[in-house]
């Protein structure tokens, strides 16, 4: 269910796409939090001849689109919902670099919801388009919903 | 030993990237760059499991966990390190985070190449890969594939 908390979304659910430019401030400030120095990501004087954003730039694209999506949970202005989700894989394939400058499109789904071990996951598949139709990046993205387990569901 | 460099590659080939140790300072800085970028404008991460013990004790983790992006970025580096650019315009990381990551531990990122595959102008390398901590326990591992031209038509 769209509009609630993360954990609310169930199997099935497709969010509603967003649109943005991306800027030098996106690229840069996520290269700077994994030290990342290559100027690939800090100007164009490099070999693509223009500024990059990380292809694992991804996850904050996720983070926009469970903004727009989910509505009670926040988290980039501070929100959050009743667990904190543990990140579980991360699967990224870049088709094209996203340049700064690119209006991109960001869409997905869940793609499933379910329990293993004790531990209920979500599995996101997001893809980023450029704003001419392009595909940038195919993702796919693992989370459990809270470190704690359900017994019950071992 | 000059630099990494892809075509010094080949099946069996052992990638090594830059040892860090976790800190708390590295959590804030991938917390404030996942922050800024998705709200692209600056901003601050709070208090979560990643930045407070007693939030993740809460949550029933030992202590505060690194982001296991902040990892999964370091893998990408050693990427980075070896194809250059190549690593942006076609390429795919897929990684699992099976064991949390705490401050303090020594973290290395580590790869093989398992295959090379030559098709006309190009090449793809899939690389079997995991960081490491101080015990050489993988506490995240994943694999990647890049392409790249091969050198007569780069």
């Amino acid at each position: 269910m769209l509009d609630g908390y993360i954990s609310d979304l169930e199997k099935g659910d497709v969010f509603r796409p967003i649109e943005f430019e991306v800027t030098s401030l996106m690229a840069t400030q996520y290269a700077h939090g994994v030290e990342q120095t290559h100027e690939l990501f800090h100007s164009a004087n490099n070999p693509l001849s223009r500024q990059v954003r990380p292809i694992t730039a991804v996850h904050a694209d996720k983070m926009k689109l469970l903004d727009a999506n989910c509505l009670k949970e926040q988290r980039i202005t501070g929100g959050r919902g009743p667990d904190w989700r543990i990140h579980f894989e991360h699967d990224a394939e870049s088709i094209e670099p996203v340049f700064v400058g690119d209006t991109i499109r960001v869409s997905g789904r869940i793609a499933d919801r379910y329990w293993k071990r004790g531990r209920e996951y979500l599995l996101y598949e997001i893809e980023v388009h450029h704003a001419d139709g392009r595909l940038l990046i195919r993702y796919r993205d693992r989370t459990l919903l809270r470190y704690r387990k359900n017994e019950e569901m071992e | 030993m000059g630099a990494p460099d892809w075509q010094s590659l080949d099946k069996g080939s052992k990638l090594q990237g830059q040892t860090r140790v976790m800190t708390a300072e590295r959590l804030r800085w991938y917390g404030d760059g996942l922050l800024t970028s998705s709200a692209g404008a600056p901003t601050e991460v709070g208090i979560n499991i990643h930045t407070d013990d007693a939030y993740a004790q809460a949550e029933g983790l030992p202590a505060a966990i690194a982001d296991g992006m902040l990892g999964a970025n370091w893998l990408a580096e050693m990427l980075l390190d070896y194809f250059g650019e190549h690593y942006i315009t076609n390429s795919r990381l897929r990684v699992k985070f099976i064991k949390p990551v705490f401050v303090g531990q020594h973290m290395s990122p580590r790869g093989v190449v398992s295959d090379v595959t030559r098709e006309g102008d190009r090449s793809t390398f899939q690389i079997e890969m995991a960081l490491t901590d101080e015990e050489g326990t993988p506490r995240t591992v994943g694999e990647a594939s890049v392409t790249v031209p091969n050198p007569a038509t780069a």
